[in-house]
């Protein structure tokens, strides 16, 4: 026997009928049972006959009219098979008993008023029961699929289909119903009787065509039907009648025998009944709902007047804005359009002069060359203009522009080494041959203050010397700083030197050794100097070296003891040496050691030899009240006039060859601002000044 | 194990402020603190310029084996920093090898560069007024030829009134350029002292975060 089984609606796999959801995806299969909303509903719904007309099953996306449009012989043909069944077991009861209901025929004479197709639908329901009697042969698994769901279409309630026991119909509908069944069963006309046997679930979905299914005949109406046809009737027009569809047999379409046409199903208005239908109803109009009782009988949704003949209503009148907004009566033609052929007239044959005729003539006789258009665009010329622009710039777009030949000779390739030469040529001939002799310059107050520190030394005191200068500024560094250094070795002063600077402690080493050996001093390490070296740290390490000299430095450069022994052993602190001496050509360091050391050297002076791009930096320090900075000498100039008598410093060396050099300078650079203020003028008055040019 | 960002922010401000309190408050152990914290930051800065060193060397190092373009000059400084380093080690920072490499190498390469600038500076005042003709330009190219002249003689000519101790260039570097340096001075000064609050606040963290 082949296992009943459910296919899943979502994945499609089989599963066995008893499931409620597929073991493949947990899809639920069998519909979840919506319960009544209160027990009264219950109550009643118990109370059911088994013939109260219910709900067919109907698809839910199917358009349906709704109970109040269909008459009670339409509900009863949308009727379950199960409820067929039983119509058709109470139809054989009243066969039998011979039940004789007000306004039907006998049982005798019943057999006799059977129409034929009534017969041949019993006929065709009893040969099904029998097919249906027999065991299920072997077939095709698609076969048994479709006979598992018709079995479970007879057994298992279908999505949207209420089961047995459930209220199909409002409570008060199912009650009435009920009541009706019971004490006046429904005088149902014969052929609806045989109507009720047909498995209605199973025809294929079509709308319900009256002229397709007319009613058979008109004398097995009850009155009361009549009465509502009649009602309907008169209401026709008025509701609009919504399409019928009956079910749609999913895969075993077995074909029905045609039954005979159905009436047209008259619409009844809504919540309208007149006197009879209230009589029919009796004490169930009490159990009405207020709104529905609240129509009385009679009162018959009228119909919307139709305007008296012969008066001419004006449309109407849409405002302005509103008219422009119609694009559809805009676009739309006022005439209907006719096609090319109902246009053309037959003008000859003998069909000459008609209308919408087939052409005599074939078409093919009628083919011409078709009429040749200009392929030429018919452009302006200012588009021309403009397109042969755009056409220009994109093409510009693609192309690389080359890059203009760069001339091996140009004027500022001739002008560089012309400047070098000449700056070079009375340089090298001034060291040379001493050509011109340049006088020296008064000394300034600082440098004469310097000169006054110096020489208030006593001998062999400790000096703190900073190098703090990078080796590319040494030519006028060591120049300056030679006269002050050497003018400390002839005071005897023992230099200390160190650097903030990695370069520092070497640049230190070499200045004290060219100064010494110029001078003549003699000057040894340990003995009259010591190194010791570089200061990390930039501003912090001085801060720390200007409050902690033995911690920050403990050892010399040469890897010596300097503070417990020698002639520093006495040093403690930075105001223990008689004299600070900074040189520098950053004004950033000059300032580091006026601000972060000068505080810790109490009243001991602090001397300066810089560079001359860092004299704005320092002069500020040093013309202050109470100046930050005892001396300064500033630049080759400085140390060169700090010299009283001249002696062998490299300052005085290079002080007539630098002022040659700084004279060609300056001669160079006069003549070239006069040359291009010239050609500047000159091509200013050619053209206008560019933009962002002032004058 | 990455360090939060106030923990770290916290530490900075914390050190920022005893350090900051230590100039103002003559107590022992602020001061004894307040130096602890700046020889770790001299050692600190230590550490950073041989790990730039070493940083340095490898990343030339990699620049000279890879053989693309430049890699002969990183080559060049691999073998210059390697041979200072064994002459150094060898003979000390001021022995006489090391001298002879800075005496002979490094100042005048270093002199040689600084040449150059002379020339370059030289020109560029030839070609100011062709560049930019207007009068900021010819106030400044004035201003530099008075301090040029009044640096040296002119071919071995003093210049009264403008050479000397009472000339125009002394004047202009005493009182024009003196109240524009204090005024920068005090810009810097208030800059700083900003800069410093913002880090003792926490508001700039430039040690992280």
């Amino acid at each position: 026997m082949t296992m009943v089984e459910v296919r899943c609606p979502m994945c499609g796999k089989p599963n066995p009928a008893e499931n409620e959801v597929c073991q493949f995806c947990q899809a639920r299969i069998k519909p979840l049972i919506i319960q009544p909303p209160s027990d009264d509903a219950t109550a009643e719904r118990s109370n059911i006959s088994p013939d109260t007309p219910r709900l067919g099953k109907s698809s839910k996306d199917e358009p349906q009219a709704p109970d109040w449009l269909q008459p009670d012989w339409l509900q009863s043909l949308r009727q379950e098979e199960g409820l067929s069944e039983f119509s058709e077991s109470q139809a054989r009861e009243w066969d039998e008993n011979g039940a004789a209901e007000p306004g039907w025929t006998d049982a005798s004479a019943e057999n006799e008023a059977v129409p034929e197709w009534l017969k041949r639908v019993r006929q065709r329901r009893s040969a099904e029961e029998a097919i249906e009697s027999e065991p299920p042969e072997e077939g095709p698994d698609f076969m048994d699929q479709l006979r598992a769901q018709r079995y479970l279409g007879e057994t298992e309630p279908l999505p949207g289909i209420p089961s047995e026991g459930e209220p199909a119909l409002p409570s008060w509908l199912a009650g009435l119903g009920a009541e009706s069944d019971q004490e006046n069963p429904p005088p149902l006309p014969e052929w609806l009787k045989s109507e009720e046997v047909v498995d209605i679930s199973q025809e294929t979905t079509r709308p319900v065509s009256p002229a397709a299914e007319p009613f058979p005949e008109e004398e097995g109406i009850p009155d009361w039907l009549k009465v509502l046809q009649e009602k309907s009737a008169v209401d026709e027009g008025v509701f609009p009648v919504a399409p019928q569809v009956v079910e749609e047999e999913p895969q075993e379409a077995h074909i029905e025998e045609e039954a005979p046409p159905l009436e047209e199903p008259r619409i009844v208005a809504p919540f309208t009944f007149d006197e009879e239908t209230a009589e029919l109803l009796g004490e169930d109009l009490e159990a009405l709902p207020d709104w529905l009782k609240e129509t009385q009988p009679g009162e018959v949704e009228e119909e919307a007047p139709e305007p008296p003949a012969g008066v001419d209503l004006a449309p109407g009148s849409l405002p302005t804005w509103l008219e422009m907004m119609r694009p559809v009566e805009a676009a739309a033609p006022s005439a209907p359009q006719l096609d090319e052929r109902e246009r053309l007239v037959e003008g000859s044959g003998p069909l000459a002069g008609l209308r919408g005729v087939l052409p005599a003539e074939a078409e093919v006789s009628g083919v011409k060359k078709p009429p040749a258009f200009a392929v030429k665009l018919q452009v302006s010329e200012s588009q021309q203009l403009h397109a042969s622009l755009l056409s220009d710039l994109l093409k510009a777009e693609g192309v690389v522009p080359p890059l203009p030949a760069r001339r091996v000779v140009s004027a500022q390739n001739l002008l560089r080494p012309l400047v070098f030469i000449a700056l070079l040529i009375p340089i090298v001939w001034q060291l040379a041959y001493g050509g011109i002799a340049s006088p020296t310059l008064a000394p300034s107050a600082e440098i004469i203050d310097t000169r006054n520190v110096v020489n208030a030394l006593s001998g062999g005191e400790p000096v703190l010397i900073a190098v703090d200068y990078e080796p590319g500024l040494s030519g006028e560094m060591d120049a300056a700083a030679a006269s002050v250094l050497d003018h400390l070795m002839l005071k005897g002063a023992y230099l200390t030197l160190v650097s903030t600077v990695p370069t520092g402690p070497a640049q230190a080493e070499r200045l004290v050794r060219m100064v010494s050996e110029r001078g003549g001093h003699r000057y040894q390490s340990l003995d009259q100097y010591t190194n010791l070296g570089y200061i990390p740290g930039g501003i912090s390490g001085l801060r720390g070296f200007a409050e902690a000299p033995q911690q920050v430095v403990p050892y010399a450069l040469d890897g010596g003891s300097i503070w417990t022994s020698g002639k520093l052993s006495g040093v403690h602190k930075l105001s223990d040496f008689a004299l600070t001496l900074v040189i520098t050509e950053s004004p950033e360091s000059a300032r580091a050691w006026i601000e972060q050391v000068r505080p810790g050297l109490g009243d001991r002076p602090l001397l300066m030899v810089v560079s001359a791009q860092a004299e704005p930096q320092v002069r500020p320090y040093y013309e202050g009240h109470p100046s930050q900075v005892q001396g300064v000498v500033i630049g080759l100039a400085g140390g060169v006039s700090y010299e009283a008598l001249p002696r062998n410093n490299p300052g005085r060396q290079y002080w007539d060859a630098y002022s040659l050099g700084l004279s060609a300078a300056i001669v160079l650079i006069i003549l070239g601002g006069l040359i291009n203020l010239v050609a500047f003028s000159a091509s200013s008055a050619r053209q206008p000044l560019p933009k962002g040019v002032e004058a | 194990m990455r360090i939060r960002v106030p923990f770290s922010a916290s530490i900075a401000m914390a050190f920022g402020l005893l350090v900051l309190v230590g100039y103002f408050v003559d107590l022992p152990l602020l001061k004894a603190l307040h130096q602890v914290f700046l020889q770790w930051a001299i050692i600190l800065a230590a550490i950073a310029l041989l790990v730039g060193v070493i940083n340095l060397f490898s990343v030339h190092w990699r620049k000279a084996l890879s053989g693309g373009k430049g890699s002969v000059y990183s080559a060049l400084l691999v073998l210059a920093l390697v041979v200072t380093l064994l002459v150094a080690g060898y003979s000390g920072p001021t022995g006489q090898w090391s001298m002879w490499l800075f005496n002979y190498i490094q100042v005048p390469v270093e002199s040689s560069l600084m040449a150059i600038l002379t020339v370059v500076l030289a020109l560029a005042g030839m070609r100011l007024f062709r560049r930019r003709l207007n009068l900021f330009s010819v106030v400044f190219l004035i201003s530099a030829l008075i301090m040029l002249i009044g640096a040296a003689p002119v071919f071995g000519i003093t210049i009264p009134g403008l050479h000397g101790p009472d000339g125009l260039r002394a004047v202009l570097a005493q009182i024009p350029v003196v109240a524009g340096a204090r005024g920068v001075l005090l810009g810097v000064a208030l800059g700083t002292v900003a800069t410093a609050l913002r880090l003792l606040m926490g508001i700039d963290r430039p040690y992280g975060g």
